[in-house]
C-alpha cells in the first residue's frame, strides 16, 4: 500500500520539523494500530459497538495523520455503521482494516523519515 | 518566546490536553509547544478533570469521543464547578462528520473547536482568541472583586466606621486606574473625617478631664479647713469620722436604691468593699481628722499633691497606665514645689516634734494615691459607684464607732446642736458631691491625671485657709505653687484607645 508522503510532510511540520519526531510518530503508530484492530474484533464477539466504535474512530485519526488514506477511510465506514447500527457487514469490514493496518505498518516501516 | 499569548511574558500560558489516543496527544503536545505554551497531558475525561481539579490552567484542548467520560461529560463536570467554568475549552473533533457533535459542545459551554487534521496557524488563532478572552475574564472577575470590597467598605463607612485600618482596601489604593483612585479619595476623605472626630474627642475628652480636676480640687481643698474649723469648734477627730461616713452611707444607699443600682450587687464583693473601707474611710479620715487639729489647712492641702507622684509610681509599676518622660517631669516638678513648702513652713532644722507631723502629713496623700490605685485596677466593673461607696461606708462607720466610743468617751460633741454639729455637717455635704466627682474622674482619665485634682485642691486649700481661717503663705510658698501648677500642665490624661464610630448615615 503507498503511503502519502504529503501526509507525513503536513505531521512533520506540525510537530516542528524534526525527523526523530516522525520516527517516534511512526512507531507509536506500527505499536497501537494491530492493537485497536484487535479492539474491534473483541468488541464484534462481545457485541460492544461502542468498544468497536471509539476503536474505530481512533484509527481513522491516526491513520489519516500517518498517511493512510484509505484505512483512515474504512475505519470512518466502521465508525459510522456503528453509530448508525447497520452492522450487518462490520465483520468482513473489520478484517479489510485488518489488511490495511498490516499493510499501512509494513509501509511505514519501510520509510526514512530524513528522506521526506 | 512567547508572543502569542496575552499573558505577562514571564508567565507560560499552560494548556491541559485531553485526548485518549496516545498520536493525537502527542501531535498536539508537540504543535501547542511549537507555539511557545506550556502542556499537560490527561489520557481520559477523568484524568483530565483531576487535573483542573488539582492545577490552574489556561485553556483546555478537549477530544469528544474517549472510552469512560467523553468530553460532553466533562464539559458537564466543568459547567457545575465555579471554579472551572471560566476555563476556555477548544474541542478537538473532525469537522466533516461530527458537526453536531461540535455544536453540542458549544452549547455546552466550550469556547471554539479545532479540526482534528489542524494546521499550526490555526492551532495558534484559536489558542490566542481563548487565552484573550481568558484574561478579559480574568480582569473582569477581579475589577468585580474590588467593587465588591469597596461596597463592602462603603457599608462599614455607613455604620460608622471610618479608620482607614478597618475599611481594609489599603491594597486597592495602589491599582493606577480610575478605580484605584475612586478607594484612594474614599479611603483619603474617610481617613479625614476620622483624624477630625478623633481631634475633637480628644479636646472634648481633655476639656472634661481638666474641668473635673477643677472641681474635685476645689471640693477637696476645702475639706482640710472645714475639718479645721470643725476640730476648733470642738468636734472630735473618730466621732467626726464616724458621722461622716455614716451620713454618706445614708446618702448614696438611698439614692443607689431609688436609682435601681443594687440590682448588680453581689455578696462576693464584700470582699474588695472591705479593703478599700480600711484604705479610705477608716484610714484616711481618721489621719485627715488628727491632722487638721494640729497643722494648718494650707499646708494640709499643700502636702496632698504628693498624691499625685505616688498614683504615678503605682500606676507605672502596676501597668494600669503609661509612664511617659512628659509625665514623669510633670509630676516631679509638683512633688519639688511640695517640698519647698514644707522646708518654709515646718521647723525641720531642730530635733523638733515637726519631723512627725511631716511624716503623718505624707501618709495622707500615699492612702490616696493607694486608694485611686487599688479602684481603678480591682473594682468589678459591673458594680456602680453609688451602692459600693454606700455600703463601704456603712461598713467603715460600724467599725469607726466603738474605737470613737472608747478613746473619745462619746459619739456627741456637745449636748445640742452648736457649731461642732453644724460644720460637721457641712463637711459631711461637701465630702459627700466630692467623692462621687472624683471617681467620675478616675473613670473618665485615669487615675494619674485624676491625681492631678490634687494640685487643684493646693489651690483650693490655700484660698479657703486663707479665706476661713486667715492662713497665709510666704513669697518662697508662691513659687512652690507656680512649680505644682507647671507640673499639672504636663501630665495629660490617659489615652482613649478605642475605635471611635461615627453615628452618621450618608444613605438615608
Amino acid at each position: 500500500m503507498a503511503i502519502d508522503h504529503d501526509a507525513l510532510k503536513k505531521l512533520l511540520d506540525i510537530v516542528g520539523g524534526d525527523p526523530e519526531d516522525l520516527a517516534e510518530f511512526i512507531e507509536d503508530f506500527v505499536e497501537i494500530a494491530p492493537g485497536l484492530v484487535s479492539d474491534m474484533r473483541a468488541g464484534l464477539s462481545a457485541d460492544d459497538w461502542d468498544k468497536v466504535r471509539i476503536a474505530a474512530h481512533t484509527l481513522k485519526s491516526n491513520a489519516k495523520d500517518l498517511g493512510a488514506p484509505e484505512l483512515s477511510e474504512l475505519s470512518k465506514t466502521l465508525e459510522d455503521q456503528c453509530k448508525s447500527g447497520n452492522t450487518a457487514e462490520s465483520s468482513a469490514l473489520i478484517d479489510q482494516i485488518a489488511v490495511q493496518t498490516t499493510a499501512a505498518t509494513a509501509g511505514l516501516s519501510a520509510i526514512d523519515p530524513t528522506t521526506l | 518566546m512567547n508572543t502569542t499569548t496575552a499573558l505577562p511574558p514571564d508567565q507560560l500560558a499552560k494548556v491541559l490536553i485531553v485526548d485518549d489516543s496516545l498520536i493525537s496527544r502527542k501531535k498536539l503536545r508537540s504543535a501547542v509547544k511549537q507555539l511557545g505554551y506550556d502542556t499537560d497531558l490527561a489520557e481520559s475525561g477523568e484524568q483530565g478533570l483531576a487535573a483542573l481539579q488539582d492545577s490552574e490552567y489556561d485553556v483546555v484542548l478537549l477530544d469528544i469521543v474517549m472510552p469512560g467520560m467523553d468530553g460532553f461529560d466533562v464539559l458537564r463536570a466543568m459547567n457545575a464547578d465555579a471554579t472551572l467554568r471560566d476555563i476556555p475549552v477548544v474541542v478537538v473533533s473532525s469537522l466533516e462528520d461530527e458537526r453536531d457533535s461540535v455544536v453540542r459542545a458549544i452549547e455546552l459551554g466550550a469556547e471554539d473547536f479545532l479540526p482534528k487534521d489542524f494546521d499550526p496557524v490555526l492551532l495558534r488563532a484559536r489558542l490566542t482568541a481563548s487565552l484573550t478572552k481568558k484574561q478579559y475574564r480574568d480582569q473582569e472577575k477581579e475589577y468585580l472583586t474590588r467593587v465588591e470590597r469597596l461596597t463592602a467598605a462603603a457599608q462599614k463607612v455607613e455604620t460608622g466606621q471610618f479608620k482607614p485600618e478597618s475599611l481594609q482596601i489599603d491594597d486597592l489604593r495602589q491599582h493606577k486606574d480610575a478605580l484605584g483612585q475612586l478607594a484612594a479619595v474614599f479611603t483619603g476623605m474617610a481617613g479625614e473625617i476620622y483624624q477630625r472626630e478623633l481631634r475633637l474627642r480628644k479636646a472634648i475628652h481633655a476639656l472634661q478631664g481638666i474641668i473635673l480636676v477643677i472641681t474635685v480640687g476645689i471640693l477637696w481643698g476645702s475639706t482640710p479647713a472645714i475639718s479645721r474649723l470643725a476640730a476648733n469648734a470642738g468636734a472630735t477627730p473618730l466621732a467626726l469620722a464616724t458621722w461622716v461616713n455614716l451620713f454618706l452611707a445614708g446618702s448614696y444607699i438611698s439614692i443607689a436604691a431609688v436609682r435601681g443600682q443594687f440590682a448588680t450587687f453581689r455578696l462576693k464583693y464584700l470582699g474588695f468593699l472591705l479593703i478599700w473601707t480600711v484604705i479610705a474611710a477608716i484610714l484616711q479620715r481618721v489621719v485627715l481628722l488628727f491632722l487638721a487639729g494640729q497643722i494648718e489647712a494650707t499646708l494640709l492641702a499643700l502636702v496632698a499633691t504628693f498624691q499625685g507622684f505616688i498614683v504615678f509610681i503605682f500606676a507605672s509599676l502596676t501597668k494600669l497606665e503609661k509612664a511617659t518622660p512628659k509625665r514623669l517631669i510633670g509630676l516631679t516638678l509638683g512633688l519639688v514645689g511640695v517640698f519647698v513648702v514644707l522646708f518654709d513652713k515646718l521647723d525641720l532644722t531642730s530635733a523638733g516634734s515637726d519631723w512627725w507631723w511631716l511624716l503623718l502629713s505624707l501618709s495622707l496623700p500615699t492612702l490616696y494615691a493607694i486608694e485611686w490605685v487599688f479602684v481603678a485596677a480591682k473594682k468589678p466593673a459591673d458594680l456602680d459607684f453609688l451602692p459600693a461607696i454606700g455600703v463601704m461606708m456603712l461598713m467603715s462607720s460600724f467599725l469607726l464607732a466603738p474605737s470613737a466610743i472608747l478613746v473619745e468617751g462619746s459619739l456627741l460633741f456637745s449636748d445640742g446642736f452648736g457649731e461642732a454639729e453644724v460644720v460637721s455637717l457641712i463637711l459631711c455635704v461637701v465630702i459627700a458631691f466630692t467623692m462621687i466627682t472624683s471617681f467620675k474622674l478616675v473613670d473618665l482619665a485615669g487615675p494619674v491625671f485624676a491625681s492631678q485634682s490634687a494640685y487643684a485642691m493646693t489651690m483650693a486649700g490655700i484660698g479657703w485657709g486663707m479665706l476661713l481661717l486667715g492662713e497665709s503663705l510666704s513669697s518662697t510658698a508662691w513659687i512652690a505653687v507656680a512649680f505644682i501648677l507647671i507640673g499639672l500642665l504636663l501630665v495629660s490624661p490617659k489615652p482613649d484607645n478605642t475605635e471611635i464610630v461615627i453615628k452618621r448615615s450618608f444613605t438615608k
